[in-house]
């Protein structure tokens, strides 16, 4: 991709369907086709992903922003859909004023700054490619995740772990006592679309992650894509994943979903109390082991995004 | 197919981040639907990775965008989808407790 170049027709495009689409989501007045725009604002950003040369980051997008984050909303609109009318507008106009006039401030900021950032030293590019015959991978962006700063990704395994525990702490305290949601009846159609695309999004996912390690994708793409599998499988009425929290069932899921966080832990005090620095890895093991980190990490990425989506909206099925 | 406007692509998309990030706080503020704010707060935060993505391409001279800023922004889209679900579970509480999804200024449903 030639990420160097002048801004084209292209751009103006793309960057005036990308706002139009975001002031319609944020600003626009029936909540149903905000979530729309939403979902389509998304997928608009994963091309500028592209245009930015940051394929990596647009499969990320597509999948988790516009994808997940999608089905997500679009779930939690049919809840509240049934809540009260909204109420006249109480926000003080000194407020809107105030809110206005501060983010015209930070555009300023922003502009007065980028243009500032233009001619710098080269980055921390030529140190990656310099250092990435030894990282196990020959993807500049897989060497960052699973190497150079794997502990960024440690922590956002960390991060995703916490969110799963949360969502079901509130509903454990909470959602348990109320009448559960009414599950979707099953559809046939949807069912068999479901069934159809299981296997094809397990092949896609798979492939996301083995080839993460020499081309865009990985852990997070793949896992997404895994776990978008079993949200589709809800979606259509199949046996919801909540299932997975009931007593029996909870300690493998568990185990799951702790199972990435927990790989990077093992690793990383190995190699600290090995003699290396934290996450250090030895000469020669750095490919199997970030294959090995990396699968781990889908494993439980996809896990925790099925269980979070299933906590979103907690329905039983009727005879359950 | 170039206009050949004198205008660097990372200060573009740069400039278009930070309508983004505007944008949306202006909807966080002046929005008071709880499903709204949840949106304002997923376009700042992309507003967010969009601006850092422009850092990544302006040193790009060598053809490959940098590797750090994409590696940080996919580590951000995964962090902002984990704080939308959890948002997401929050506001069906709030729903369930109140039967409302507004947030007003000065409200004290909490303690109702």
């Amino acid at each position: 991709v030639n990420v160097v170049g002048s801004v084209g027709v292209y751009d103006g495009l793309l960057a005036l369907a990308l706002l139009g689409a975001a002031g319609t989501a944020l600003f626009g007045q029936n909540t149903f086709g905000s979530t729309v725009y939403f979902v389509i604002y998304g997928l608009l950003l994963s091309f500028v992903w592209v245009r930015l040369g940051a394929p990596d980051v647009a499969l990320a997008e597509a999948a988790i922003g516009a994808g997940l984050t999608g089905a997500l909303l679009l779930d939690a609109i049919h809840q509240f859909e049934a809540s009260r009318a909204p109420r006249p507008a109480a926000i003080p106009l000194l407020s809107r004023l105030a809110a206005v006039a501060l983010s015209a401030a930070f555009f300023a900021a922003v502009a007065l700054s980028l243009d500032g950032l233009r001619d710098t030293t080269g980055g921390v590019m030529p140190l990656v490619l310099e250092n990435m015959p030894d990282s196990g991978s020959s993807h500049p962006v897989t060497s960052v995740l699973l190497n150079f700063r794997a502990f960024d990704t440690w922590f956002e395994l960390g991060v995703l772990l916490a969110t799963v525990v949360a969502a079901s702490s509130i509903h454990r305290a909470h959602e348990r006592r109320l009448p559960p949601y009414p599950a979707p009846l099953p559809s046939r159609q949807a069912l068999m679309l479901a069934r159809i695309m299981r296997p094809i999004l397990g092949v896609i996912g798979g492939a996301l992650v083995w080839y993460g390690s020499v081309a865009p994708g990985g852990a997070f793409q793949g896992g997404a894509i895994l776990g978008a599998a079993g949200i589709l499988m809800q979606i259509a009425g199949a046996s919801p994943s909540i299932d997975l929290l009931d007593p029996g069932k909870a300690g493998g899921t568990r185990a799951v979903l702790a199972l990435g966080f927990g790989a990077f832990l093992v690793v990383a005090g190995l190699t600290f109390f090995g003699g290396n620095r934290l996450l250090q890895y030895p000469a020669g093991w750095s490919g199997p082991l970030i294959l090995g980190l990396e699968v781990a990490a889908t494993l439980s990425i996809a896990l925790t995004l099925n269980l979070v989506y299933a906590l979103s909206a907690p329905r039983r099925n009727a005879d359950a | 197919m170039t206009l050949e406007a004198d205008v660097p692509v990372h200060l573009f998309y740069g400039l278009v981040g930070a309508t983004l990030v505007a944008m949306g706080f202006v909807a966080l503020v002046t929005k008071q639907h709880v499903f709204r704010k949840i949106l304002a707060w997923n376009a700042m935060g992309s507003g967010v990775f969009v601006i850092v993505g422009s850092f990544a391409i302006r040193n790009a001279d060598h053809g490959a965008a940098d590797a750090l800023p994409q590696a940080i922004v996919i580590t951000g889209i995964v962090v902002s989808v984990s704080a939308t679900a959890l948002a997401l579970a929050i506001a069906r509480r709030l729903h369930r407790l109140t039967g409302d999804v507004l947030l007003e200024a000065g409200d004290d449903k909490g303690t109702a």
